[in-house]
């Protein structure tokens, strides 16, 4: 007996050539981007922009510790001197600080931008004060470092100002770096070029930045511990790809085996692979066709949807007898599996329909993987076996013809887990969802809370509620910042809720700099006030000529504009605050301390018109469900259009009624059961339901359809029980992982395929 | 007899020589700066009285001010003003603590740099801590026992572009005169007096 070579071959080389195809042209996306909807709300865009690209997102956090706190200190300015002649960082911080720099843009500007400056600041008697305060600085025993400034800013404008920028950054110091408070670690603060999610160069700065630190560290005393966002990305990719890697090995041997012990025939394990492969590369070249690139969790989920694809050629398998062609075989089959593709591929159809470019992927991929594996098995399949074909005896028929005797037993199970369900799902307090996105990481809990730590030493700030001003031009956005700063003065009460560092703390509006000119005296008012300032004071007559010199020309300087102030020491300030959204200027403003969200979104809503609260943690669950919602309501459509063609195509109500029903009771028996053990359903549970109906509708009709043959019940029994025993042991096998996704897919479909076995079983008319 | 005499000349001579290169050896060798500073480490808590003068270009006449030093070792100083100032400083460790007014402000050294390191070139030399003394200046001793004087130029860029140099005087142990001229050429000269023992 030879199998024929001749469409094997021509199909495999085929399945090679795809492969290849995809390998090479395919653009696989990482981002979550493309699951989160297009279009909605301008602040919601911003968000997400914020996730994906935001400069946040570019930080990563660095500790040294062990060693004792002077050579850590030793270690962290020699990595910090390393690190900043590297190409791959932006920025690199550790707390040691530079001899006081004099930014001789913002010194030109400083009665402009100056807080403080208005018409009294330069009366006698505010004048007279701020000399006495300079003499005072004058007799501290240490040198001043702003004495070289005296003459041409006796009132200490410039001082000032960088007084309020250095307050802002509270981080414990010893040794001249940062440190921890408790004294175990030395903090550092590297900005990476490449974005967040960029993982091959978050991976490479990861490598770098370790490998500076080892040559440092000799007597490799210390440790470095490195956490962010760019970390978090490489490390899920890495515990990602293990897994699956792993998974899929066990996964692949585990079909092996059961396929070898279902019929002890060897290229049956190939035969079944050929459709699903088939599916996969075709329904991943069209995606790239229609979208112009593929995304990595589409092909994920996209394939764990196609697993279905493998119960194709199992049904073929089982149903092979001596007295018949294979192609007959396939033929007689082919009317009940048409139906059940045709009919899942109408659900698939309605995701086309979905805001989420994602979503619509996924749609597309499983759409036509769906139909490729449907129609490689009815044509291409049946043309592999050898003429004439003698097929192997499928084994266990004994069991199963016992089974078949006594069907009563899982028709009450069946019942019982359905009222157990229900009324379980019905009464549980336990809220059946979570979009909480952040519940998905494959990340270990003791990184994460590493991190919340590590962040903890860095700033009070909590970067999930953050207060949004938006603009058509920085002024614009100035303006309004000055607006809200305004607001806050003449009201505690939302001074004390809202406590804010703003952008124009920094920078004023070119609006608020020119009234600050007008409030500067002309040269004789200020000489006369100067006089009478000096009266009794040591300084001599013409010390301050530089002063009236300067605050004449400051007079008539051009206000200093955004894109100046961005060339100077503000810089670094400014553009974690301000950036340039796609059609408009945007601030993003972090909270101190959030107590109650509610009140200070009730407060922005009633007192700043044109400022936003944002609840980061809330909307990006808003969004999640949100997506969730959707897909319920396109998948609730798709399933009644199923119902709808399965009416069509078996003729008969009563029929769609008795292959619809156990199908029902699986799913509510699955949710219930996912519910009783503790599982809190989310977006990856709800698209495993979806495939579980889609596999429940396959059993359903299978084990519905008319006898062609004597003996033909036990064979579709054969069948089926082959396909859910690997379709459930796939699943338990992802069960096992680590990474929530994969867990709660794996449970889903596992449990799903079991309850989808025994409700369609139990409730068919199928009998010896 | 010529020869006689003349040896006997060479001789005193040589004897001559020999005693004053005996005294030299045993007064110059432990005359150095490792000398002084070994003593100042020896040294315990000492007080006095200091008068300061800042003679700055932009005053008229100098700002002089008086008041006590306290040096505890191993690195705590307090500086009193006389009334009706009442201004303190301490400098403990690093931290800078100043009360002045009824308030008090802590400024950690760490956080400055410049003065972190103009605090070792009173404190190192009180504490006789060389190796700090040399992280931040180059000592330059010279003079005599009685008459010392002690240079300091920063190495540091962030104090060196302020202070040109520190001069310390004074006779045997005892630092009699603390004078930094600054790059602009203004000066700060403190006199200072010790109180008992």
């Amino acid at each position: 007996m030879t199998i024929r070579t001749d469409t094997l071959l021509a199909w495999l080389a085929a399945l090679a050539l795809c492969s290849w195809w995809v390998f090479s042209q395919v653009s696989l996306r990482t981002d979550m981007s493309l699951f989160l909807p297009e279009g909605t709300a301008a602040d919601q865009q911003i968000l997400l922009n914020e996730i994906n690209q935001g400069p946040a997102n570019r930080l990563l956090l660095l500790a040294i510790t062990q060693g004792d706190a002077a050579s850590r200190a030793a270690l962290s300015q020699q990595l910090t001197a390393r690190l900043r002649s590297s190409p791959l960082l932006s920025r690199v911080e550790n707390g040691a600080p530079g001899a006081l720099q004099i930014d001789p843009l913002l010194f030109k500007y400083r009665y402009l931008i100056s807080a403080g400056i208005d018409t009294s600041a330069f009366s006698s008697e505010r004048l007279n004060s701020a000399l006495k305060q300079r003499l005072e600085e004058l007799k501290a025993p240490f040198p001043s470092p702003f004495k070289d400034l005296l003459a041409t800013d006796p009132v200490g404008s410039y001082q000032t100002m960088l007084r309020s920028w250095l307050a802002e950054k509270s981080i414990h110091r010893e040794q001249g770096v940062w440190q921890s408070k408790q004294g175990e670690m030395a903090l550092l603060l590297v900005q990476t070029l490449a974005g967040g999610l960029e993982l091959d160069e978050q991976q490479a700065v990861l490598t770098y930045v370790q490998d500076e630190f080892e040559q440092l560290d000799q007597d490799a005393g210390h440790q470095l511990i490195i956490s962010g966002p760019g970390v978090f990305g490489v490390q899920s990719r890495a515990v990602i790809h293990y897994e699956t890697q792993t998974l899929s090995m066990v996964a692949s041997a585990l079909i092996a085996l059961l396929l070898f012990s279902a019929y002890r025939f060897l290229p049956y394990l190939l035969f079944a692979a050929l459709p699903l492969l088939s599916a996969m590369l075709v329904g991943a070249i069209v995606c790239q066709l229609a979208f112009g690139e593929l995304h990595g969790i589409t092909l994920a989920f996209g394939i764990t949807l196609l697993g279905v694809t493998l119960d194709y050629p199992i049904h073929l398998f089982s149903h092979l007898r001596h007295s018949e062609p294979v192609n007959s075989t396939m033929l007689s089959i082919w009317r009940t599996l048409r139906l059940g593709v045709i009919t899942t591929c109408i659900a698939y159809l309605v995701l086309l329909t979905t805001d989420f470019i994602g979503l619509r992927q996924l749609g597309l991929f499983t759409l036509t993987g769906l139909l490729t594996a449907a129609l490689t098995s009815r044509l291409l399949l049946p043309r592999v076996f050898p003429e004439p074909f003698s097929p192997p005896q499928p084994r266990g028929m004994t069991l199963l013809s016992v089974m078949l005797q006594r069907k009563r037993w899982p028709s009450l199970v069946m019942l019982a887990l359905a009222a157990i369900s229900l009324t379980s799902l019905l009464l549980s307090s336990k809220p059946l969802w979570q979009d909480d996105i952040s519940t998905f990481s494959p990340l270990p809990k003791a990184l994460l809370e590493q991190d919340r730590q590590l962040r903890q030493h860095f700033s009070a700030t909590d970067p999930s509620h953050l207060l949004l001003i938006q603009g058509e031009d920085p002024q614009q956005l100035l303006q309004r910042s000055e607006a809200l700063r305004r607001h806050l003065q003449q009201d505690p009460a939302g001074a004390s809720l809202l406590d804010i560092a703003l952008p124009s703390d920094y920078l004023p509006s070119q609006q608020q700099q020119r009234a600050r000119q007008a409030s500067l005296p002309d040269r004789q008012q200020l000489s006369d006030n100067l006089q009478q300032a000096m009266q009794g004071l040591p300084f001599r007559q013409a010390a301050f000529e530089p002063f009236i010199a300067e605050i004449e020309q400051s007079r008539d300087l051009p206000p200093l504009s955004y894109a100046q102030a961005m060339s100077s020491e503000l810089k670094t300030r400014l553009e974690t605050m301000i950036r340039e959204g796609e059609s408009s200027w945007f601030a993003l403003i972090p909270l101190q301390t959030v107590a109650d969200p509610e009140q200070i979104e009730r407060y922005v809503e009633e007192n700043l018109t044109e400022v936003r609260y944002l609840n980061l943690k809330q909307q990006v669950s808003g969004l999640v469900g949100e997506f969730r919602q959707q897909t319920l309501e396109r998948v609730a459509l798709g399933a009644g259009l199923m119902s709808i063609l399965l009416w069509i195509g078996l003729g008969s109500l009563k029929r769609t009624l008795t292959t619809l029903i156990p199908i029902g009771l699986a799913i509510l028996s699955s949710v219930g059961v996912l519910h009783l053990i503790g599982e809190t359903l989310n977006l990856f549970h709800m698209i495993s339901l979806i495939l579980v109906l889609g596999i429940g509708l396959d059993y359903s009709l299978f084990f519905g359809r008319r006898e062609q043959h004597q003996g033909d019940a036990l064979l579709t029994l054969h069948a089926l029980s082959v396909c859910a025993l690997s379709t459930a042991g796939v699943f338990a096998i992802l069960a096992s992982s680590s990474i929530p996704v994969l867990h709660a897919i794996g449970l889903t479909v596992a449990i799903g395929v079991v309850m989808s076995y025994l409700a369609t079983y139990a409730l068919s008319r199928i009998n010896s | 007899m010529p020869l006689n005499r003349y040896g006997i000349g060479s001789l005193s001579l040589i004897l001559l020589l020999f005693s004053l290169s005996l005294t030299a050896a045993a007064d110059e060798p432990h005359w150095s700066l490792d000398y002084l500073m070994d003593q100042w480490q020896a040294s315990g808590e000492r007080q006095a009285r200091f008068t300061e003068t800042r003679q700055l270009a932009l005053l008229d006449q100098p700002i002089e001010q008086q008041g006590t030093l306290l040096f505890q070792p191993p690195d705590r100083l307090v500086r009193t003003l006389a009334p009706p100032s009442n201004a303190k400083y301490e400098i403990e460790g690093n931290r800078l603590t100043l009360w002045r007014n009824q308030q008090q402000q802590v400024v950690l050294l760490d956080n400055i740099p410049e003065l972190l390191a103009f605090s070792a070139s009173f404190r190192s030399v009180l504490s006789g801590d060389r190796e700090t003394l040399e992280r931040y200046f180059s000592p330059e001793l010279t003079g005599n026992r009685d008459a010392w004087s002690l240079n300091l130029i920063p190495k540091e860029a962030a104090l060196g572009s302020k202070i040109k140099r520190i001069e310390i005087t004074g006779t045997v142990l005892q630092i009699e005169r603390y004078l930094v001229i600054e790059s602009n050429g203004d000066q700060i000269i403190t006199q200072l007096m010790p109180i008992g023992e």
